[in-house]
């Protein structure tokens, strides 16, 4: 089976209002807080380079903050695509070598083995929190995240790194759509081309660190998502029962990254549970 | 008799009444047309305080009529010699809320509808909060008989129906509607005008409210169904058009659905709530 015949699975969004609904967001959600703009890393990957876009479109080159953090990893291609996006947009880049400072924790923290790895591979995206929010303190800006809602749903994103932001728009939008939003937008064509990676080590693809394509991971999320069974998803795309069950696992075990703290309730009325305010403080408060 | 009916479809503030006072007084002010013909002002459902006021609902909630907020919608109506129609929240004893449609006039306090149909799934929270109406009602007005619904009640037929039996010419439903229910309110409207033979008029909310985008949308649908006015989508808008109270009589010669309406209809549909 191709790959096209599981995104079919997955019904076309209409890109035009989509595109224009979340400037709105993001222009809403930046005017509400009262600030002056957002932060954004950007990791040279489509996802940032599309929210950077949409960013741009809704406040302005002024209002938007580019960031990219280079490191020993950090791939050559990866810097030009963004330096030619920025150039596009007319976004002034800043950039960081933050090599020294992952090398000076390797020391104070002198952890090698193996059992190491997946913390070590969580550094940069959460050293990159720490920049988007100095600068968002700065500025009084937002830090504005580009996870999608493909990678979202199986906690493929490192907590408080890259899913510790204020906003997330295209948090709704599977990868399928991000793909077809980026062509939409008429992104650098290298974006479209070059294979999805976290670039959180050598070689790296998303693809392969899931263990199967975004076609066929959104057409299980959408068929989750419509409260499909297994049986059911496994009828309409053929994806195998036993992906479409690792899958579920993964949305089970990374709920506590989509969520806030865990708090456990004791008062009246308790924070994140049910006491609950609006996002805007009214005039009269 | 012709009537005016003025959609105003705003982006309230949330839990900021003075804010959406405001707004519904500029609208009245500005949209005033100095002639012969009533003219209703629409607003959108809970559009005095926001739909998503969360907890502030239990601050912001008053009775009606006596309350504030509708106290000030009356004053509003009087200067600017028109009626309007409005949500907000009302307590009825403390701490019984509902979720209400309000139509006051340049005489004052006309009457109220609450909503029967609490959505609380999906996005949606309103059972949290509000109580559900016992009953369904339509208001005598100057322009004769209007009933009025709220949002989610547009999914059930038999509040439009009823309203048509109570000899409404016209039914107004006022609503927060995020995007994604946006195709089966669109299909609704015509629907419920025509299967009842009665204007149908729909007015939405717009813009962001927390994590969630209204639609918009509102439209005017005359008697036999065909769309008087369409406002856009997703953001603020207004426009106004002119009804008739005699349309719901002429269409119901050309379809009498209601004549033909069998009682026992009603009956075997109450014995079956029961079945299952």
């Amino acid at each position: 089976m191709t790959s096209k015949q599981k995104t079919d699975s997955i019904p076309p969004i209409d890109l035009e209002t989509t595109s224009k609904l979340i400037q709105d967001f993001i222009k809403t959600r930046v005017t509400e807080a009262s600030v002056n703009g957002v932060v954004m890393g950007l990791s040279g990957g489509i996802d940032s380079a599309v929210v950077v876009t949409l960013a741009t479109k809704a406040l302005g080159a002024k209002k938007v903050f580019p960031i990219f953090l280079r490191n020993s990893n950090s791939l050559e291609t990866d810097i030009k695509d963004i330096k030619i996006l920025c150039k596009q947009l007319n976004l002034k880049l800043n950039q960081f070598d933050i090599q020294n400072v992952i090398d000076q924790l390797a020391v104070t923290i002198d952890e090698k083995e193996v059992s190491s790895e997946l913390a070590w591979m969580n550094v940069k995206p959460r050293l990159l929190q720490t920049y988007l929010y100095f600068f968002a303190n700065k500025k009084e800006y937002l830090v504005c995240g580009a996870g999608n809602k493909s990678e979202l749903m199986i906690g493929y994103f490192t907590k408080y790194g890259d899913g510790g932001v204020d906003i997330l728009p295209i948090g709704d939008v599977y990868k399928t759509h991000v793909f077809q939003l980026a062509k939409h937008l008429k992104l650098p064509k290298s974006f479209l081309n070059k294979p999805p990676s976290a670039g959180l080590s050598e070689g790296q693809t998303d693809e392969a660190e899931i263990g199967m394509s975004y076609a066929e991971l959104d057409s299980i999320l959408y068929g989750l998502e419509l409260f499909q069974t297994e049986e059911q998803i496994h009828e309409h795309t053929k994806i195998s029962l036993s992906d479409i069950k690792k899958i579920r696992r993964m949305i089970y075990r990374s709920e506590h990254k989509r969520r806030g703290p865990i708090i456990f309730k004791l008062g009246v009325r308790t924070p994140n549970i049910d006491w609950r305010v609006p996002l805007t403080k009214p005039k009269h408060i | 008799m012709k009537f005016r009916v003025a959609l105003a479809q705003i982006h309230s503030r949330q839990a900021d009444p003075s804010s959406n006072l405001e707004i519904i007084s500029n609208i009245c002010n500005e949209n005033a047309i100095n002639d012969d013909l009533d003219t209703i002002f629409v607003f959108p459902e809970l559009s005095v305080t926001g739909y998503l006021m969360h907890d502030d609902i239990f601050q912001l909630a008053e009775p009606v009529p006596t309350g504030p907020l509708t106290q000030e919608l009356i004053k509003i109506s009087k200067k600017n010699n028109c009626y309007l129609v409005a949500g907000l929240p009302e307590s009825s004893v403390p701490g019984l809320l509902y979720n209400s449609a309000v139509m006051v006039g340049p005489k004052g306090f006309i009457g109220k509808s609450r909503k029967i149909f609490l959505p609380n799934h999906s996005v949606f929270n309103e059972r949290r909060y509000f109580r559900t109406s016992p009953v369904i009602n339509v208001l005598d007005t100057p322009m004769g008989k209007i009933g009025m619904q709220i949002c989610y009640d547009i999914f059930s037929p038999e509040i439009t129906r009823a309203h048509a039996l109570l000899g409404a010419h016209t039914s107004i439903c006022i609503s927060a509607s995020p995007g994604v229910r946006r195709q089966y309110f669109e299909t609704f409207i015509p629907a419920r005008a025509m299967e009842n033979t009665i204007n149908f008029v729909y007015v939405n909310q717009s813009g962001i409210q927390d994590d969630l985008i209204f639609w918009g949308g509102s439209e005017v649908r005359s008697a036999t169904g065909k769309q008087i006015a369409k406002l856009i989508y997703n953001e603020p808008d207004f426009a106004h058009c002119t009804l008739t109270t005699e349309s719901s009589q002429k269409a119901k010669n050309f379809v009498p659905t209601l004549k033909d309406l069998p009682p026992w209809i009603f009956k075997q549909l109450e014995e079956s709530y029961y079945d299952i």
